[in-house]
């Protein structure tokens, strides 16, 4: 069976997930659980009035900086970690310290220090990641087999093309693992520090139609984050992965 | 500039202690000259230490008490597992070693019978097949020093045969040093001119017999 239709065969779970949650609204009620076609409307009335993508942009934003600032100060963490013992053993116990600190509590922290500000924002949305793609990482580069590094030096590679040709293609399976535990990581948080301090983006908006106990527009702007973050998935994480996996039996 | 002999004078190689497997001499008061182009089998038991004294010729392992002078370079090393790359193709993992001239990458594959394997992920090959390429990737950098550990176990004979041949030509043509460990009689009668036979433990030269081996073998 091809890659393909496989991919489409889950399609289907999509309308049963999408029936239960019909099903659910009609038991529970409309108002605290409004139906997928309450939904819907309400999330092409936001798009129309532009309420929506103007705060999704935001979010959106957020969380590519963040997201990326993550992924290249963790896996520089990571490799270093994982390719020196020494440095691996001095530092090793303050990532599992970071790695641990709620996040809630470095967002309250980075905004008393920075500033409700943007920059503060990123800050904390990125040091909450950091930890989780550098001991992933970490775990990667000691995984590395030794018999090629020992043949880029033999064949004299040099370090760059040992990096490019040799490392990072062994590390690609714990990078995607990374890249999208932290992608779901890293929006969540978002969403947090804008509810926490900032007047824009998706976490504004759900904490405005919390205190107006407005479910459908909660569940519509969740909805079309969750919607945005699967596309990236589909658009994104598959294709790569499927290209740079292409080499296995 | 005047031609120098490879000197590599290993006192003693030690495998350390680890999880519970207690610390092993291995190598000791080893002590080998090897003169520019000369051709040089090393025979013995498996696990005598041939593969580890091939790591110490190719500078790869330094954790000896001894020394390797005058190692000449490029050095091409036929691995006693293939490694090579899986996520490169055929071609790209010659083409890796061969940054200057990737150009000759398909001559190589086509000398050694492999040119519609070009586009073939390692995972897709035969351990022969492999095992040609990681010979064509060790020769095609036209070394000086060439080693190869256990070369031709995986081929059939006749593909043997024909890589013997390749290596042979090879090497006279580039005047390279030739360090090969093996078990096959085949391969010393086919290559070398002198046979280092490794016995003991921890191992020592036992015996080494400029062409009276060969001579024998032939």
């Amino acid at each position: 069976m091809t890659e393909g239709i496989r991919r489409w065969q889950s399609f289907p779970s999509v309308f049963i997930l999408l029936a239960l949650w019909q099903a659910l609204a009609l038991l529970i009620g409309n108002r605290l659980l409004p139906s997928p076609l309450v939904v819907f409307s309400t999330l092409a009335q936001e798009v129309s009035n532009g309420e929506l993508p103007f705060h999704l942009s935001f979010s959106l934003a957020r969380v590519c900086i963040a997201f990326t600032v993550a992924m290249l100060i963790g896996t520089a963490i990571g490799l270093t970690l994982g390719l020196s013992e020494r440095v691996d053993q001095w530092f090793y116990p303050w990532l599992v310290v970071f790695l641990n600190i709620p996040a809630l509590i470095v967002i309250i922290l980075t905004y008393i220090w920075l500033g409700l500000t943007e920059a503060a924002l990123l800050i904390a949305v990125a040091a909450n990641k950091i930890p989780s793609v550098a001991i992933t990482l970490r775990e990667g580069t000691r995984a590395l087999d030794r018999d090629y590094a020992e043949m880029a030096q033999v064949y004299e590679f040099g370090a760059l093309k040992t990096l490019r040709a040799v490392i990072l293609p062994q590390l690609s399976p714990y990078l995607f693992a990374a890249a999208r535990n932290g992608l779901s990581l890293v929006w969540k948080i978002v969403l947090v520090a804008e509810l926490l301090g900032r007047s824009n983006g998706v976490g504004f908006q759900l904490q405005t139609y919390f205190q107006l106990f407005d479910v459908p527009r909660v569940i519509a702007y969740a909805t079309a984050f969750v919607g945005c973050v699967l596309v990236m998935e589909v658009g994104l994480f598959m294709p790569l992965e499927q290209l740079m996996g292409r080499w296995r039996r | 500039m005047a031609a120098v002999t490879m000197h590599i004078a290993i006192r003693c190689k030690e495998y350390p202690k680890r999880k519970g497997v207690p610390a092993r001499r291995i190598l000791e008061n080893f002590d080998l000259h090897l003169q520019p182009g000369e051709t040089c089998a090393i025979i013995g038991p498996s696990g005598i230490g041939k593969s580890s004294l091939l790591q110490i010729a190719a500078g790869l392992d330094r954790d000896f008490d001894g020394a390797v002078s005058e190692r000449p370079a490029p050095v091409g090393y036929l691995f006693q597992t293939s490694r090579l790359l899986p996520w490169l193709t055929a071609l790209q993992n010659l083409e890796i070693v061969l940054p200057h001239a990737p150009e000759k990458a398909p001559h190589w594959l086509s000398r050694i019978g492999l040119e519609e394997a070009a586009h073939v992920y390692p995972a897709h090959l035969s351990v022969g097949m492999a095992r040609r390429i990681a010979l064509a990737r060790a020769l095609c950098i036209e070394p000086r020093l060439l080693l190869l550990d256990e070369p031709f176990t995986a081929l059939d004979r006749e593909t043997a045969r024909s890589m013997q041949s390749l290596v042979r030509e090879e090497v006279a043509r580039l005047g390279a040093t030739l360090l090969i460990a093996t078990h096959s009689w085949s391969d010393v009668a086919a290559l070398v001119e002198r046979t280092v036979t490794l016995g003991g433990s921890p191992a020592g030269i036992v015996s080494d017999s400029p062409l009276l081996q060969r001579r024998a073998a032939e």
